[in-house]
């Protein structure tokens, strides 16, 4: 690569976006009043006042009237939806800039935690995630009511149980088991089995699981998981003979694999994935991957 | 007997000290037996042909660089020195495949010597090779051991209560870089061909957000869903398996924007934001890196929980690289400048700003430095040296030593990488 040309290309193109900021008022020293007033603006159209939400963003937490606007227009029930969506996605992005958002973060979660019961579907379940990433225990006890009874359910199952795992706690592998035990909806099933790999009581499960050929295959690769975390020496006996298994799936022998080679258990035989590929029976792209990816990772010197 | 030469490169003959970028390393080449010859050796420094890295070679480091050298090599073994970099846009894809070759200057002489080396560059993960991007992954899900690895550390150091420590004031940038180059080292020590490659967020990365990388897409669980042969696949932070991370825009198709359509600011608006250091940080810490978190749901989305995922590494190196070639463009590479870094001082120096964001401030956690306001433990200290290849930032880094990354004003300062887009050279004006 010519590093001229490369720069002579690269010069044009920062000269244009230096005169393009400057056309948007990006390179302002404070906020237009004009677009503060567009964004405050419940009557305007949709589009407009996004679009100087889209403007005012930038830097807004170095201007505490910016923040304190989009604040107000998150928490205003009665405005549009999409105008409230995209002053969430403004605050998010500021409140990267910790110090600075620091003081408005307390009037920030209040505010979220009204949205997280908000009648639109999109604010309340990324206001619920942005509390329950905070560990907010109001938000976790909506989450969970909404698990127990469905009829209290804020998001969709799967989407709650993810975001309960943000602040998992041993209180909460009961209901997790429960749901194993009795869900018909498989992903549901498998979801609530992740969460539960931290569970040192549900070993026994995934050992029941991971051995069982007529469940799930990806019921099945997350025991195994999960097992070889929980009981490492368990597992690298049950994972050696499903690996050798040629009846058994490959996608579950490939995922059994790539653990004995990357988990922290016992070393695994070193030849084990040569015995794989030596077999004559037809592997997936993915078994034969893993095989090689394992007799790499297992060659002496390696880490 | 025939003449026999070795190589030194980083200061070392050892091959652990073969590995270069784009900055110019300190070399030498020396006879061990000149088999009788009694006139100095001319010899010729080149590249094998064919595919791999490319080398360039200086006799000075700020000379232009050639993609041959002659050198006259002393017979009683006194080595000559050289500088060798790799060329820009030809780095190296696997280990040792950037051979540095040994001929004798005469016509059709014979080669004296192979030594292999390797370009080893950050890359756009968008456009890395399967075995590069098998390296990287092999690397980093041993460094996690399934959540009893040491990245639980890296993890550990951010958090909302140690975000002052690397956010909101001019040190975000420094510290960031910083804390790349830890992780960078750490899985070098488990394997030396790997870089820390960076996600483009202002560019669609349909080779990254896929199964065989860094996880595809499942909308229903919102977990990252991984290819059985993908060690990530065993991805554990905090106990838990999985990732948590759902796009808000198409990853297949679309730079990263929040689910309003709030797209990141693009390389050169981002290069453009201003031409000090001051004007360039608290801007770009909210857009495009504040946006390009928030583009996601899930554990990336938040300081908190952040570092769980790995794709934050990624999201991070750009945002380091973006730093790198704005500094290239402006020229920002002399720390005693207030363009380059505005607080100069420490934080006892009038004027300054929070303790860790001074020029001369050394930074948490690699400092050991556990009284307030610092945070009260320091996972990552000391920082990991990489003697092989460069004696810097030491083990207590500070702001400073985080800035002349290729060691334009102070040579001693270079860090030990590149990206692929961001030459050594100077621009030309």
């Amino acid at each position: 690569m010519d590093v001229d040309e490369y720069d002579r290309t690269y010069a044009v193109a920062v000269e244009e976006a230096e005169t393009a900021h400057l056309a948007q008022g990006l390179g302002a020293d404070g906020p237009d009043e004009e677009l503060l007033g567009t964004v405050a603006a419940t009557s305007g159209e949709t589009d407009t006042r996004v679009a100087a939400i889209d403007q005012i963003r930038f830097n807004a937490v170095a201007y505490p009237a910016v923040i304190e606007l989009l604040l107000t227009v998150l928490g205003d029930t009665g405005d549009d939806p999409v105008v409230r969506r995209a002053a969430l996605g403004a605050l998010a992005e500021s409140s990267f800039r910790v110090v600075d958002f620091g003081p408005h973060a307390t009037d920030y979660r209040a505010i979220l935690r009204s949205v997280a019961t908000d009648a639109d579907l999109t604010l309340r379940e990324r206001a619920l995630e942005f509390l329950a990433l905070a560990k907010d225990e109001y938000a976790q006890r909506l989450l969970l009511d909404g698990l127990r009874d469905p009829k209290k359910a804020l998001v969709a199952a799967r989407r709650a149980l993810q975001m309960v795992g943000h602040d998992l706690h041993a209180e909460h592998y009961d209901l997790l088991r429960d749901i194993v035990a009795s869900s018909e909806h498989q992903g549901i099933r498998n979801d609530a089995l992740r969460l539960l790999a931290a569970d040192g009581d549900s070993k026994d499960l995934f050992a029941r699981i991971v051995q069982d050929a007529s469940q799930d295959t990806e019921a099945r690769s997350t025991s195994a998981i999960a097992l070889s975390s929980l009981a490492p020496e368990e597992f690298a006996s049950i994972a050696q003979d499903i690996v050798l298994d040629e009846d058994d799936d490959d996608d579950l022998r490939a995922t059994c694999l790539t653990t004995l080679a990357h988990g922290p258990g016992p070393s695994a035989e070193p030849d084990l994935a040569a015995r794989v590929l030596d077999t004559p029976t037809a592997k997936s792209a993915e078994l034969t991957r893993a095989a090689h990816q394992y007799t790499r990772t297992m060659a002496p010197g390696n880490g | 007997m025939a003449i026999t030469v070795e190589l030194s490169v980083n200061g070392t003959t050892e091959p652990g000290g073969r590995y270069v970028g784009w900055t110019p390393a300190p070399a030498t080449l020396r006879v061990l037996d000149a088999d009788g010859a009694a006139a100095p050796i001319r010899v010729t420094l080149g590249n094998r042909t064919g595919a791999g890295g490319k080398l360039v070679f200086r006799l000075e480091r700020k000379d232009a660089s050639l993609d041959q050298l002659d050198l006259d090599l002393a017979v009683h073994g006194t080595p000559s020195e050289f500088f060798v970099a790799g060329r820009f846009g030809s780095s190296s894809v696997a280990d040792g495949d950037a051979p540095l070759m040994v001929r004798s200057a005469v016509a059709a002489g014979p080669e004296l010597g192979s030594f292999p080396m390797m370009v080893r560059i950050r890359k756009d993960a968008n456009q890395l090779g399967t075995a590069e991007r098998d390296r990287f992954l092999s690397a980093l899900a041993r460094l996690n051991n399934q959540g009893q690895g040491i990245f639980q550390s890296f993890r550990n150091i951010h958090r909302d209560s140690t975000s002052p420590e690397a956010h909101g004031r001019h040190g975000f940038l420094p510290w960031h870089r910083a804390f790349m180059l830890d992780l960078e080292r750490e899985l070098q020590r488990l394997d030396r061909s790997v870089t820390l490659p960076y996600w483009r967020f202002d560019r669609p990365a349909p080779q990254l957000f896929t199964p065989d990388f860094l996880g595809a897409t499942d909308p229903g669980s919102g977990v990252a869903s991984f290819a059985p042969a993908n060690p990530l696949r065993l991805w554990r932070t905090d106990g838990q398996l999985g990732i948590a991370r759902r796009p808000l825009f198409d990853t297949q198709n679309s730079p990263a924007h929040d689910d309003n359509g709030q797209g990141v600011l693009t390389e050169v608006q981002t290069v453009a934001l201003g031409t000090t250091f001051a004007q360039l940080v608290g801007p770009l810490e909210s857009n495009p890196h504040g946006t390009a978190h928030t583009s996601f749901g899930g554990v990336v989305s938040a300081i908190d929980t952040a570092a769980r995922d790995p794709l934050f590494f990624l999201l991070h190196c750009n945002v380091d690289r973006l730093w790198a070639i704005w500094q290239r463009r402006r020229g920002r590479f002399d720390t005693q400048s207030p363009l380059t870094y505005r607080f100069q001082g420490s934080s006892t120096s009038p004027g300054a700003t929070r303790i860790g964001h001074n020029l001369l401030d050394t930074m948490w956690p690699w400092n050991n430095v556990r009284v307030r306001p610092r945070p009260p433990t320091a996972p990552r200290t000391p920082f990991p040296d990489a003697p092989a290849t460069t004696a810097s930032p030491g083990n207590e880094p500070t702001v400073r030593s985080m800035i002349d990354f290729q060691g334009h004003a102070d040579v001693v300062a270079r860090l030990g990488f590149d990206y692929d887009d961001v030459p050594f050279e100077a621009p030309n004006p």
